[in-house]
C-alpha cells in the first residue's frame, strides 16, 4: 500500500527534507519516490521503525555514483531514490551504522558535484528556452507587430507579454536556487552544521498556480477580447468614407452594368492608438449557387463575377502607415502564394505575376499583382498616401488605372 | 615541493593522508586505520571517504595503484606527502604555540 504526501520543503533544505522523511518513517511511512512534477513523495506504507534519511550529492557521472552506492551498501545504507541532478537519497535503519558524512566540510566537498550539474541544468534550460522562445517569436514576428499595431488580438498580445516577464521570473528563481545551494556549500565548508528551513504549509504548486496559471490562462480570457474587429452587413456599417460601388467600378471598365447590383457584403471595423481606423468592406456579386442540406438553391443568375474587397487604414503617423502598408501587403502577397496550391475552383489562385511597383501621382507607394481566379482575371493593389493605406482587390472587367481613381476620389 | 594550496587540512583529510603514510591501501583499509589510530574519535562516514578519496585523486595528492573489482587501492604521491607534512608542521606550530603560552609564567 502506498500513501502520497506534498513536500513541505525545497530540494536543497537538506537537513529539512532528512527530518521530514524521517519523521515519515517514524509514521510507518518510507520513502518510494517522487512524483514526475516533485512535488510529492509516495512512500510504502509499513509498520513503523526509525530509519534514516540522507542526500547525498550527485557525482561526476553515473558510473562513479553507481560505485559509490555499493560502498554505501556495505556500509549499512541503501539507495532509494536519486532527485535528478541534485541528490540520490539513502535509507539506513541501522542506528549503529555510521553516518553518510562525518564532517560538514567532506559533504561541502561532495556538493561540488550537485552544483555542477545544476549549473548545466540551469544554463541548458535557460539557453534552450531562449532558442525556443526567440525561434517562436521570430517565426510569428509578423502576427504580433501586426496585433501590436492594429490590436486585433489583445489576448494574444497579453499571453505574450507575460510570458516575457514570466520566462526572466523563472531564471531568477532558478539563480537563486543556485544562490542557496552556494550558501549551503559556503555554510558548510567553515565546518558549521546545517538548520532546517521553516515547512512550507501549503504545498509550492498551489503558490506556482496561483502565481503563473492563473494571470496566464484566465485573466486574459475573462478580460480581454480574443478577436476586436466589430462585424457590421453593408447596410448597417458607417463607413469612414463614401467608397465607390462595384456598379460604378465597373462603370469604368468595357462592360459597364445596365443598373447597380444588389450585393452581399460585409464590414469590419477595428481602431488601435496607431490605426484609429481600420475598415475593411467586401461587395460581392457572385455567380454560383449556394449549397445546402436538402441539394443546392441556384443564385441569381449573373453572367459574371463580380467582386471586390478593399482595407483602408488611416494611420497615426505616416512611419505607422508604412508599417501596415508592409504587413498587409506581405499578408496579401502569401494568401496568394498559399491560394495557388488551393484545390477549390473558388479559392484557386492561377497565373500569379510577381509584384510590380507602379507610380501615380500624389501616392507615396503603389504595388501590384495581377492574377487569374474563377476563371477571371483579377488585380490586387496596395497604396501608401501620407498616414492612409489601402489595399484593394478586385475581380471584373475594369482595370485597377480606372478604378484607383474613384478609392482617391472617395479618400479626398 | 608545494604542498596544499586550499588552507588546512580537515581532521578526517588529515587522519586519511596519515593512513597512506606507510603502504598503499584500500577504502575499508582507511576507515580501520583511522578508526584505531584515533581511538573511534574520528569515524568516517562512507560518503566522506568516498568523496575526500576523489578529492584527493584530483588533485594529484593520491594515486589509484589497483583496481580489484570493487576494491581500489591508493598510494600516497609526493604532492600528497608534502601536503600532510606541511599540515603536521602547522599542527605542530599550534600545538607548540599552546604549550608555551600554558607554560609561561
Amino acid at each position: 500500500m502506498t500513501e502520497i504526501r506534498p513536500i513541505p520543503c525545497s530540494f536543497f533544505d537538506i537537513p529539512g527534507l532528512q527530518s521530514w522523511l524521517d519523521e515519515m518513517a517514524c509514521q510507518g511511512l518510507f520513502l518510494q519516490k517522487f512524483n514526475f512534477h516533485r512535488d510529492r513523495a509516495v512512500f510504502t506504507v509499513g509498520d513503523p521503525y526509525p530509519v534514516r534519511y540522507r542526500l547525498d550529492p550527485v557525482g561526476k557521472s553515473k558510473k562513479k555514483d553507481r560505485e559509490r552506492a555499493e560502498l554505501y551498501q556495505e556500509a549499512g545504507w541503501t539507495h532509494v531514490v536519486t532527485i535528478s541532478k541534485a541528490f540520490h537519497i539513502f535509507s539506513c535503519g541501522d542506528p549503529d551504522a555510521p553516518e553518510l558524512y562525518s564532517d560538514p566540510q567532506s559533504l561541502s566537498l561532495a556538493l561540488d558535484g550537485t552544483i555542477r550539474a545544476q549549473i548545466r541544468y540551469q544554463l541548458s534550460f535557460v539557453l534552450s528556452t531562449l532558442l525556443l522562445m526567440g525561434g517562436l517569436l521570430f517565426l510569428t514576428r509578423d502576427i504580433f507587430w501586426a496585433d501590436f499595431l492594429l490590436w486585433t488580438s489583445p489576448r494574444n498580445l497579453f499571453t505574450l507579454a507575460l510570458t516575457a516577464i514570466l520566462f526572466p521570473g523563472l531564471f531568477l528563481v532558478l539563480a537563486l536556487e543556485l544562490r542557496k545551494l552556494l550558501k549551503i556549500q559556503r555554510t558548510l565548508a567553515q565546518g558549521l552544521p546545517l538548520k532546517a528551513k521553516k515547512r512550507w504549509n501549503r504545498p509550492r504548486w498551489i503558490l506556482v498556480w496561483i502565481a503563473v496559471y492563473l494571470p496566464l490562462s484566465l485573466f486574459p480570457r475573462v478580460f480581454l477580447e480574443d478577436y476586436r474587429p466589430k462585424l457590421y452587413s453593408l447596410e448597417e456599417a458607417v463607413l469612414s468614407h463614401p467608397w465607390p460601388t462595384l456598379g460604378q467600378l465597373e462603370g469604368t471598365g468595357p462592360r459597364p452594368l445596365e443598373e447597380e447590383p444588389k450585393v452581399d457584403g460585409h464590414v469590419h471595423q477595428n481602431d488601435s492608438w496607431f490605426v484609429p481606423v481600420q475598415e475593411y468592406v467586401s461587395i460581392d456579386w457572385r455567380t454560383h449557387s449556394i449549397p445546402t442540406d436538402t441539394g443546392k438553391i441556384p443564385g441569381i443568375e449573373r453572367p459574371y463575377s463580380l467582386w471586390t474587397y478593399f482595407q483602408y487604414d488611416r494611420a497615426r503617423s505616416p512611419r505607422v502607415a508604412q508599417w501596415v502598408y508592409e504587413l498587409r501587403r506581405d499578408e496579401e502577397a502569401k494568401y496568394l502564394t498559399r491560394a495557388q496550391k488551393n484545390t477549390s475552383f473558388y479559392g484557386k489562385v492561377t497565373d500569379l505575376q510577381p509584384w510590380e511597383k507602379l507610380d501615380w501621382p500624389g501616392l507615396d507607394r503603389l504595388e501590384a499583382v495581377r492574377y487569374r481566379q474563377q476563371d477571371q482575371d483579377c488585380w490586387t493593389l496596395a497604396a501608401l498616401r501620407g498616414n492612409e493605406v489601402l489595399m484593394i482587390c478586385y475581380v471584373g472587367y475594369a482595370g485597377l488605372e480606372d478604378c484607383l481613381p474613384l478609392f482617391l476620389e472617395a479618400m479626398d | 615541493m608545494p604542498g596544499r594550496e586550499k588552507g588546512p587540512l580537515t581532521e578526517p583529510m588529515y587522519y586519511v593522508l596519515m593512513s597512506f603514510l606507510r603502504r598503499e591501501m584500500c577504502g575499508t583499509e582507511v576507515t580501520d586505520f583511522v578508526d584505531r589510530k584515533t581511538k573511534g574519535r574520528v569515524r568516517l562516514g562512507p560518503g566522506t571517504l568516498y568523496t575526500l578519496l576523489a578529492r584527493f585523486q584530483d588533485e594529484g595528492m593520491i594515486a589509484e595503484t589497483s583496481v580489484d573489482g570493487r576494491k581500489r587501492t591508493y598510494k600516497l604521491t609526493d604532492k600528497g606527502r608534502a601536503a600532510f607534512e606541511e599540515e603536521l608542521a602547522r599542527l605542530r606550530a599550534c600545538v607548540n604555540d599552546g604549550l608555551e603560552e600554558e607554560e609561561a609564567p
